[in-house]
């Protein structure tokens, strides 16, 4: 049994100018100590479907119109609000997107792990503030004691996120979802918090939902990846096979981007052309065919359907070994033309 | 959002590079404050009603003098409160004398337009009269004309003195807005109700041996008071919003574009800093009206026979007692102020939402 | 702390000056003194009082005389040496002109106890009154509760509070006798006084609140704490109300002058012998000395429960230093 399984996942903004459908299709797992990027740009989606499998979305506007999340036997978004609460921050902990303000700035740092603690633990007050400096030692926050009197806009925000991974690993979760938690800092810091990252999904079989946009960290870090574009999954698999051979224009598209970033100065930087599709008013057919290279007519007609696991058979005429493909998904009606293309990548 | 950069952008320079910076840009600047608004507004069905009601009032008070009303001021000796009549059973008589205080020339012509129309006829007492038999309708149509008008007077100052101390500190800044702010503090923390009781307790010396005549007379000084007070949280207020827009994105960036200071005030500051004027003036003006009628409970209001809401209803308050229950006395101003203040309210509600402004504790 | 407090200080100062010269310059150029109106009096006598309030002194010699706090008077500077403080900054506002024998100081030590017993009992009312309801409200928005916490909160803003208090009058005293109506002595009489001063207070309070509570609901902390499997009400208490109170703690300080300024009306419609009835009736007698001290008073009852907010202010939020806020 995997530790996460989200099954067709599908959410919708009520907006005052109309409906917007934020998460379309996201279906993914995790397993015990896996750590499962979603990349993706920015509207994708990503904060969305993290945010609905805690029920953490504001209702309203938002809705969650079908989907399942199976985590260890219970399906989450069929529980009640106080089974939920226990789930919340114990088995499951969410390291937010922005960590400048998803720290109360009312409170210090340590009354804030400390609530953590005391929510789900009986614990004294003083020995859930000694748990508390322990887990911002543990996330490499200097000098733990002091931090733990320091209110947020006293820290800086490398420190500030760090104080939020301790408050979500300090009650030994069995599965983070880290939103971005690298996005707003530089990027020595990032790689620390990265391998922190590594470091306690070895140590502690923990499962980890990174969320990012950064395709380097993905490519060092993530078992397995999924692509995101206007709300949905558009093709997932193993990190290595898939970077190595991408079957969606998209995701050939965002690793053509990031090479070119980081190849010999005074190369063509390139990138993707054109805007996602506007939320109000989504096009009838792939979401993506406007900016593609590849888009033929059925494209603009109709939704390209996910294919089933085992399905990339055109995979195997490209050299990539046929076994681990039964892993890879993908949503296009022209993969076959792109994975025949891989090789131009490299 | 990005048709307005598309349409004025050359096709040939229109990359997808330039497009994404264009719509960054068109992120950072804030919607058309105006736009938006009137979207907003014009689906509150509750804003299109408080604002009609406002415009009819403010027509039927500067109507006054032309409608076929009984007047005010007309006392029929030894009455005793009537109560009010339905229209149908007593629609009105012939019996209209034009007794009225010193009007000036306008009123007065409006006056002689509405004998001329309407001859003696006069409307029944469909609100009843007081205990002087002065028509209770009659009185809170020309009464209103009295509390729109103080109303309409801290509103210009308001506007006129409150906008430019405001805007005068945030844009230039430095010293002068130190000096220009800390004036206002001052002013703030002086109780202003002292100001206003000291001076028009000047205009009314009932004792005083000699009638030393005063140069204006006790409503306009009334007028000048009330507006002096109330342009200080407009001050505030402006100055706070200018000084956020220089600071925001969007300025920075049509600066660095090159843009001109004339052009970004037109363009970015004067827009966005009305949406707040707008709303504020609708707080000032609830509590304009009520202080009318606070200092017409005090005795320092309009001096009668002239007639405002505030001394309706604190005439109204003292006739009130449960063995002779004149409640008309009360309800009737009670219920128009009610009314006009719940529209402002309404009004200023809907363009609070409307322009996105968050609820202040200034004043 | 001191910084401030210094700070505050140097304000105080400035603000009492300004108070008290405007004060005496407005009084003195009313038309009418104190004893203009009084036919009865012989000119001698007239003559002799003026004399005798030093209404016979050039101007500024008056304004210094008022003011303090350095005795100024017949004797000379100094009392002479034998009285060398005098005036309101000396805390001695000197005899009332229309009250003869009285001193402003006796008249202010048994009303304004009276004031302001009456005044905090309402802005206490009002915070309670308005912060529950503001809370119900904020609960569960749209809810019937919300609706009519909110049509309340709108008829506590739009009637006068004379009006609202008139109401109050006639169900107590005449429909529903249980509580007394006029005068002032025992803490049941101060029940509705206090009451109909607070009610407009606590609409806005309960209008603050709700708009505080709700917008701080939707900051990102607040999801925050929801992810750690924090409760609702939790959320409500710890994590929303501290945020949601900076609004309604800065509006305390102008509630306070409008309890103040409500408070002449108050008293004058239950016959509470506070001292707002002295306000008015001595700026009209051109009671010099006692319409001083009510206005100084006043004043500086203001003042001080200003910085009290300020300083309230800056404890609820971290990130504010009150040295930078004075
Ligand atoms: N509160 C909201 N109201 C309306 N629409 C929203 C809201 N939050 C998110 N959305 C919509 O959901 C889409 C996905 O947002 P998000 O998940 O935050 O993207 P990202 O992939 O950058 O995390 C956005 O493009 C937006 O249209
Ligand atoms: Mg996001």
């Amino acid at each position: 049994m995997s530790l996460l399984e989200v099954k067709n996942l599908r959410v919708r903004f009520d907006t005052r100018r109309g409906p917007v459908q934020a998460v379309e299709h996201v279906s993914l797992r995790v397993e015990r100590g896996e750590l499962v990027a979603l990349v993706g740009e920015s509207g994708s989606g990503k904060s969305v479907s993290a945010l609905a499998l805690l029920s953490l979305l504001p209702r309203p506007p938002a809705v969650v119109e079908t989907g399942e999340a199976w985590f260890e036997g219970r399906n989450l978004l069929a529980l009640g609000e106080r089974e939920l609460r226990r789930v919340r921050g114990a088995q499951i902990a969410l390291v937010p997107q922005d960590p400048n303000t998803a720290l109360h700035p009312l409170y210090t740092i340590g009354d804030q792990i400390v609530e953590a603690l005391r929510l789900h633990r009986e614990l004294s007050y003083a020995a859930a503030r000694e748990l508390a400096a322990q887990a911002l030692a543990e996330v490499g926050v200097p000098a733990p004691r002091e931090r733990l009197d320091a209110y947020p806009h006293e820290l800086s925000g490398g420190l500030r996120q760090r104080a939020m991974i301790a408050m979500a690993i300090a009650l030994e979760p069995k599965l983070l979802i880290a939103d971005e938690p690298t996005t707003a800092l530089d990027v020595t810091v990032q790689a620390q918090i990265l391998k922190l990252l590594a470091r306690l999904r070895r140590e502690r079989d923990l499962g980890v939902l990174l969320i990012t946009h950064d395709l380097g960290l993905v490519a060092q870090y993530a078992d397995r990846v999924g692509v995101m574009y206007s709300g949905a999954i558009v093709e997932s698999g193993p990190t290595r096979e898939l970077f190595r051979a991408p079957a969606h224009p998209y995701t050939r598209g965002l690793l053509a981007s990031a090479r070119s970033l980081d190849g010999p100065q005074g190369a063509k930087l390139e990138s993707i052309g054109g805007l996602p599709p506007d939320p109000l008013a989504p096009p009838p057919g792939c979401a993506f065919a406007a900016r593609c290279a590849f888009a033929v007519e059925a494209c603009t007609r109709a939704r390209p359907p996910s294919l089933p696991p085992g399905g990339l058979r055109a995979l195997a005429s490209s050299g990539v070994d046929v076994d681990i493909a039964a892993e890879r998904r993908v949503a296009c009606f022209e993969h076959e033309r792109v994975l025949a293309r891989a090789g131009d990548l490299a | 959002m990005s048709e307005r950069s598309a349409s004025s952008t050359p096709s040939w320079f229109r990359d997808a590079d330039y497009e994404f910076a264009a719509v960054q840009i068109e992120r950072l600047r804030p919607e058309s404050p105006w736009r938006k608004a009137r979207e907003r507004l014009s689906q509150r069905a509750s804003v299109r009603w408080s604002l009609r009601f406002l415009v009819f009032l403010a027509l039927l008070s500067f109507l006054a003098p032309l409608l076929p009303l009984p007047s005010p001021a007309a006392i029929t000796v030894a009455a005793e409160p009537a109560p009010p009549v339905a229209p149908w059973s007593a629609l009105g008589d012939h019996k209209f004398v034009p007794e009225y205080w010193d009007l000036n020339p306008l009123d007065r012509a409006l006056v002689s337009v509405r004998t001329s129309l309407f001859g003696k006829w006069r409307t029944g007492p469909w609100l009843g009269t007081d205990a002087l038999g002065r028509d209770v309708l009659a009185r809170v149509v020309w009464g209103s004309r009295t509390s729109l008008l103080v109303a309409l007077c801290a509103a210009l100052t308001s506007l006129v003195v409150g906008v430019t101390w405001g805007a005068l500190a945030g844009l230039v800044g430095g010293r002068l807005d130190n000096v220009l702010m800390r004036i206002v503090d001052v002013l703030f923390a002086v109780p202003t109700i002292f100001i206003v009781i000291f001076t028009l307790s000047f205009l009314d010396a009932p004792k005083s041996a000699v009638g030393e005549a005063s140069l204006l007379s006790r409503e306009q000084v009334f007028f000048l008071v009330v507006g002096a007070v109330s342009w200080l949280s407009m001050a505030r207020v402006v100055r706070g919003q200018v000084l956020e827009l220089k600071r925001s994105a969007f300025v920075e960036a049509a600066r660095i574009a090159g843009a001109s200071t004339p052009w970004i005030l037109r363009v970015h500051v004067l827009p966005n800093v009305l949406g707040l004027v707008i709303v504020n003036l609708t707080l000032t003006l609830p509590s304009v009206i009520l202080y009318e009628a606070f200092l017409s409970f005090l005795g320092l209001g309009v001096e009668p026979p002239k007639v405002s809401w505030g001394l309706l209803a604190a005439e109204g308050a003292e006739a009130l007692n449960p063995l002779e229950s004149y409640v008309w006395l009360i309800a009737a101003p009670a219920l128009v102020m009610a009314l006009t203040l719940f529209a402002l309210q309404t009004l200023g509600d809907g363009l609070r939402d409307a322009f996105g402004v968050e609820e202040r504790s200034e004043r | 702390m001191l910084r401030f407090l210094a700070r505050r200080a140097a304000w105080f100062a400035l603000t009492t000056w300004v108070v008290i010269t405007l004060a005496f310059f407005l009084l003195r150029a009313a038309p009418g003194g104190p004893f203009s109106s009084e036919r009865k009096l012989h000119p001698s006598v007239e003559a002799a009082l003026r004399e005798q309030y030093h209404l016979d002194w050039p101007l500024w010699k008056q304004y210094l005389h008022t003011l303090g706090p350095l005795n100024l008077d017949e004797r000379g500077w100094l009392g002479d040496g034998a009285d060398p403080f005098g005036g309101v900054l000396a805390g001695d506002f000197g005899p009332s002109m229309q009250h003869r024998d009285v001193s402003v100081n006796d008249v202010l030590a048994s009303s304004l106890p009276i004031s302001i017993t009456l005044g905090s009992l309402a802005l206490a009312l009002a915070l309670v009154l308005g912060l529950s309801a503001g809370v119900a409200s904020a609960h569960s928005p749209g809810s019937k509760l919300d609706q009519s916490v909110r049509a309340l909160a709108t008829g506590g803003l739009v009637l006068p509070n004379f009006v609202l208090a008139s109401l109050l009058v006639l169900v107590f005293a005449f429909w529903i006798p249980v509580l007394p109506v006029a005068g002032f002595g025992t803490p049941r009489h101060l029940v509705l006084p206090s009451l109909a001063l607070a009610l407009p207070f606590a609409a806005y309070i309960a209008r603050l609140s709700r708009a505080g509570l709700l917008e701080t609901l939707s900051k990102d902390y607040i999801r925050t704490a929801r992810a750690k499997g924090a409760s609702r009400a939790r959320i409500l208490w710890k994590h929303a109300m501290r945020g949601a109170l900076a609004p309604v703690v800065s509006y305390l300080g102008p509630a306070a002058a409008g309890v103040l300024t409500g408070s002449l009306v108050i008293e004058r419609i239950f016959a509470i012998p506070g001292a707002g009835t002295h306000f008015i009736a001595s700026a009209l007698n051109r009671d010099y000395t006692l319409a001083m001290g009510v206005t100084v008073v006043y004043a500086v009852l203001v003042f001080g429960f200003n910085t009290l907010v300020d300083v309230a202010y800056t404890l609820l939020d971290p990130r504010l230093d009150l040295e930078q806020e004075a």
